[in-house]
């Protein structure tokens, strides 16, 4: 264990000393698994072709944070074979915020710097289709930036209320052209998914082009948490993956105690990793709710949401909150389990192994669903890492990426459990690596309630203010959907100076056009009951 | 051929008949917006069965509904479309506002792109507090919204 | 003159009565559907509107008669407000040679076999004539997969048939029913189903899909993504095609106790009520309804079990699987029958 930690701290001073050397930047190995480095916008692209050829293949996050008299764009890159995560920051001139695109090095950049573009006003040179993403065409200004303020008096409403009409660009044929036609799927559908538009152009029934529309629930979340002191943002995580709130709760909560130095008392992180697996199983037990849904089997929604239940039930003794509960808290857990509780889990852990039999009957002797979901949506394991893929979607592809075992949080090391793979990537393994996954929670589960400790669940020296010192930090989870992470920003103030959401849903949703093509409409749809996203995670 | 009745006699057979049957039979359209969504549908799950024994389904189409149960937050992008679908649906309608975040825009009161409730947009006759709401609390304003119905209290 | 006004009398009494056994039978399979899918959900249906919400379709029948009409703008009147009339109407069809005991039946044409094949293909054009009249492209698509799926299953549908005329050597309802009207050993009856239990498969999957229930229920499905034909419709009409829709659902079960599963006979019951009079009529009436309803029951643990199918594994099943088994089971029959 010793060594593994001497020889993963070298790996960052190694990659340091390399980058500050040759592109003239200042490179530092904060921590395991951190190298910051900071370089000027001149030798921003080369320092990203050094690194992508180095091996760092997986674009984690791209940021954008108004410094006052500049704009920065942080840039997160992970490298799996020594587990190191390297944090790019260039600096731009307020009055011309440009920068070169990375989209031809990592596609998974596509959507980020969209974002980014939409959310600050910083143009990327050389992105194939620079254009706002969460916010309508028409809008003016740039949410983000400092001097955007949010609405003083919402309670005096004056006037009609404002209503934003969405164009959707859609490139019209040659006139007379019968080939091709343009079919507007949602946002409003009966599917169980959200408010998602997909616009399809479709050549009879093959799919040729999908576009997702996204944005309808965009609540601006990240600017109203520059809003909020440091606990009041831990209920608004909750409504980002509104599925799985304790994974988003803690995410957060690891960013803010990184910061703050705070250190969590045993008692709270084997409670913590037990939660977030209970929430894993949830979560997934939606998933397959909302996948038979689809296919036109009510039973099977009914079924698993009769067990999801159960899980929630544990959750209300918890904290009093059936869906968003406001629990994992900076410093700990807000109080105590009850008493009885863990007699309770370990109820339910004898319970739902016999009710998962009745799911794998239901589904695997079924002829039919097999032949729908066999060979529908085959996602390259290579495609899948380029496009930022994260989560059960890429284990599904064959992958074995996973947070918990790469960059261990919390009590993580002390457990035995498998990283699940499946090898074809189609939308059938999808689904089976998401039952697999609720039996290695299950285990895991099984592993902490035997070993958990007493002691307190908050740490002493949490202060009543949160004021963390200046600094940032990037935590990233392994939430049910695939890589959850959250770049904090503190300027030494009781609110956070930047909040950023690396959404998994928003990255494995933009993969999806690039998969689905050449498809039937069928096909498509259960396909993207596959990605398992969640409105309230991609809109933010 | 029309039948022109005096309006008493066909508001007084509207309220005594109609009315006594149109709370058991709402048809709600499939509408969750955000996290108030998956509520309603654990509202609508075996454990609560909300929907059913009040003979409410489903229908994917807003010609067929008569009820919309407004579950999340309405941002500026998407009030257009909720805007649509409600005059897309035949009278008599009901709405439903669930949540906080469409009875007043909720905790995102101050963002920049939430409408501050959605009776900005459609009259709304009954609102459901939480965040989200517990089941039994969808329960009771179904149940409101029937004797609402039955009292001839709706507004129109 | 007084044969004819005898006649049309008589017609006229059969279709009423017809159109009563349909009410009644769609009026209660709102409710049995609603129940039974919902125990197989593990939970209660309606059970509020009236004792276990039994009125609950009298409730839906009341509020859709007094929703507010809408016809879109662009649509085409004629055909839009045609299309549920002729939905219903194109639905009760089939209906008149079906009988539901010995002589209780609103037509007994010689060719009654023949007129159901001919007759349950045109509902079709009703559907085409709702996606066509709702002028939204994707209604029109909806409709247009719906029809292709009912005319995919009707040829296999009619071939189930013939094996059993052949058997029977005539083409009407009663007389396929009096033919399965004895049992041997007096215990096990002589149903078609045990003589044609291929053209029973067939057959048995082909009403499913014409009836547009899961596994093949394509025309709802498509309100996923695309809309069905009958988006467009609120009210009174909407209801018309609900209406027509459950129609479908008894007279495809009706049609199916008729032609396999022996009609009104019972082994041991049926000639002990020989010898009530009047009373034989009303058990056979019994007997018939009670199979009925076993049909309907199962289709509806089918809907609560199945998932959907996709469109070409539906349209695929329909030519490549079922036709090639109907005409095996035709020529097979042709064959055993020449031997004999």
């Amino acid at each position: 264990m010793e060594e593994a930690k001497q020889h993963v701290l070298e790996a960052e001073q190694r990659l340091a000393q390399e980058l500050a050397g040759k592109f003239n930047a200042s490179a530092e190995a904060k921590r395991r698994h951190r190298v910051e480095v900071s370089v000027e916008r001149g030798s921003f692209f080369p320092l990203m072709e050094h690194l992508k050829s180095t091996g760092f293949d997986h674009l984690s996050c791209i940021t954008g944070v108004d410094l006052g008299e500049s704009l920065e764009a942080v840039y997160h890159l992970w490298r799996q074979g020594d587990r190191v995560l390297a944090e790019v920051h260039v600096e731009l001139p307020r009055e011309q915020p440009e920068i070169e695109s990375v989209v031809s090095l990592w596609r998974a950049a596509d959507w980020h710097e969209r974002e980014t573009y939409d959310m600050l006003g910083i143009v990327f040179r050389g992105h194939p289709d620079l254009r706002r993403i969460l916010l309508p065409e028409s809008f003016q200004g740039y949410p983000l930036r400092r001097d955007f303020k949010l609405n003083p008096q919402p309670w005096y409403r004056e006037g009609k209320a404002e209503l934003w009409e969405t164009e959707v660009k859609v490139e019209e044929g040659e006139a007379g052209e019968t080939e091709t036609m343009v079919l507007n799927i949602g946002p409003q559908h009966p599917s169980t998914h959200g408010v998602c538009r997909l616009v399809t152009t479709l050549s009879g029934e093959t799919v040729l082009k999908v576009d997702p529309v996204i944005g309808y629930l965009h609540r601006g979340i990240e600017k109203i948490c520059e809003n909020r002191t440091y606990p009041q943002i831990v209920p608004l995580t909750d409504r980002l993956d509104y599925i799985s709130a304790m994974a988003n709760n803690w995410g957060y909560a690891l960013a803010v105690e990184e910061l703050m130095g705070i250190k969590v008392p045993e008692r709270a992180e084997y409670l913590r990793v037990i939660l977030a697996e209970l929430q894993r199983i949830a979560n997934h037990l939606m998933f397959i709710a909302a996948f038979g849904a689809d296919l036109g089997a009510w039973t099977v929604m009914m079924y698993g949401f009769r067990e999801r239940e159960m899980v929630l039930d544990l959750m209300e003794q918890v904290s009093g909150q059936r869906l968003l509960y406001n629990y994992i808290t900076i410093g700990g857990l807000r109080e105590d389990v009850p008493q009885g509780w863990e007699d309770n889990v370990r109820i339910f852990l004898q319970e739902l192994p016999k009710r998962l039999k009745d799911y794998k009957t239901y589904f695997f002797n079924n002829e039919i669903f097999l032949r729908r979901c066999r060979g529908v949506g085959v996602l390259e394991p290579e495609l899948a890492i380029e496009l930022g893929v994260t989560g059960p979607m890429l284990r599904a592809s064959g992958v074995p990426r996973d947070l918990r075992r790469d960059e261990p949080y919390s009590v993580y090391p002390k457990f035995d459990f498998e990283v699940v793979t499946e090898q074809e990537g189609d939308t059938l393994a999808r689904f089976v690596i998401r039952l697999r996954e609720i039996e290695e929670s299950l285990r895991i589960i099984e592993q902490a309630i035997d070993d958990l400790p007493e002691g307190e669940v908050m740490a002493e020296k949490v202060p009543k203010v949160i004021r963390p010192p200046k600094g940032h930090a990037y935590s990233r989870v392994e939430s049910p959907k695939g890589e959850l992470a959250f770049y904090v920003v503190s300027d030494g103030s009781p609110k956070p100076y930047r909040v950023r959401i690396r959404s998994p849903a928003f990255c494995n949703l933009s993969a999806f056009p690039h998969y689905c093509t050449g498809e039937i409409i069928p096909d498509m749809i259960i396909n993207f009951a596959s990605v398992d996203i969640v409105m309230g995670e991609i809109d933010r | 051929m029309e039948v022109k009745l005096p309006k008493v006699i066909l508001t007084k057979l509207d309220r005594l008949v109609f009315d006594q049957a149109r709370p058991y039979t709402m048809w709600p359209l499939t509408f969750g917006l955000a996290c108030c969504a998956i509520e309603m549908m654990a509202t609508g799950c075996s454990r609560y069965d909300a929907f059913e024994r009040f003979g409410m389904l489903f229908r994917a189409t807003p010609r067929q509904a008569d009820l919309m149960i407004v579950a999340g937050t309405v941002t500026k992008k998407m009030a257009p479309n909720v805007k649509r679908l409600y005059e897309q649906m035949p009278e008599p309608k009901y709405v439903i506002a669930m949540g906080e975040c469409a009875i007043s825009g909720g905790p995102f009161y101050d963002s920049y792109s939430v409408l501050n409730g959605v009776d900005e947009i459609i009259p709304v006759d009954v609102y459901v507090p939480g965040c989200p709401p517990r089941p039994e609390m969808l329960i009771d304003a179904i149940v409101k919204l029937q004797r609402k119905i039955k009292e001839g209290r709706i507004e129109r | 003159m007084s044969e004819l006004i005898w006649s049309i009398a008589k017609a006229l009494v059969g279709v009423v009565a017809v159109i009563l056994f349909l009410s009644l039978n769609v009026l209660f399979l709102t409710w049995l559907e609603r129940k039974v899918i919902a125990r197989i959900h593990v939970r209660y249906g309606p059970n509020r509107a009236g004792p276990f919400g039994l009125l609950q379709p009298i409730a839906d029948m009341l509020k859709l008669l007094t929703k507010e009409d809408i016809v879109p703008e662009k649509a085409d009147r004629l055909v839009f407000n045609l299309a549920p009339v002729m939905a219903f109407l194109f639905a009760l069809l089939p209906a008149v040679t079906i009988g539901i005991g010995s002589g209780l039946i609103a037509a007994d044409l010689p060719a009654g076999v023949l007129y159901i094949a001919a007759v349950s293909s045109l509902s079709t054009i009703a559907v085409l004539m709702a996606a066509w009249g709702s002028n939204n492209k994707y209604s029109l698509l909806g409709g247009m997969r719906t029809a292709a799926q009912s005319l995919s299953y009707e040829i296999p549908l009619v071939l189930s048939m013939l094996g059993i005329v052949a058997i029977v050597g005539s083409l009407s309802t009663q007389d396929i029913v009096e033919a399965q009207s004895s049992a041997w050993f007096g215990i096990i009856p002589k149903w078609f189903i045990f003589y044609q239990p291929l053209a029973f498969i067939v057959f048995l999957s082909a009403v499913v899909a014409e009836m547009g229930r899961i596994p093949f229920d394509l025309p709802e499905s498509e309100s996923e993504l695309v809309a069905g034909f009958h988006t467009e419709y609120s009210g009174m009409k909407f209801a018309m095609f609900m209406f027509a829709e459950y129609i479908h659902f008894v007279v495809g079960s009706a049609l199916l106790v008729t032609l396999f599963l022996g009609g009104w006979y019972l082994p041991v019951i049926s000639p002990l009520a020989e010898n009530l009079g009047v009373l034989k009529y009303l058990v056979q009436v019994a007997i018939f309804v009670a199979k009925m309803y076993v049909v309907i029951f199962f289709l509806m643990w089918v809907r609560g079990t199945l998932t959907r199918t996709k469109v070409n594994d539906m349209l695929g099943f329909g030519w490549k699987g079922l036709l090639p088994l109907a005409l095996l089971n035709v020529v097979v029959t042709g064959v055993v029958l020449t031997l004999r």
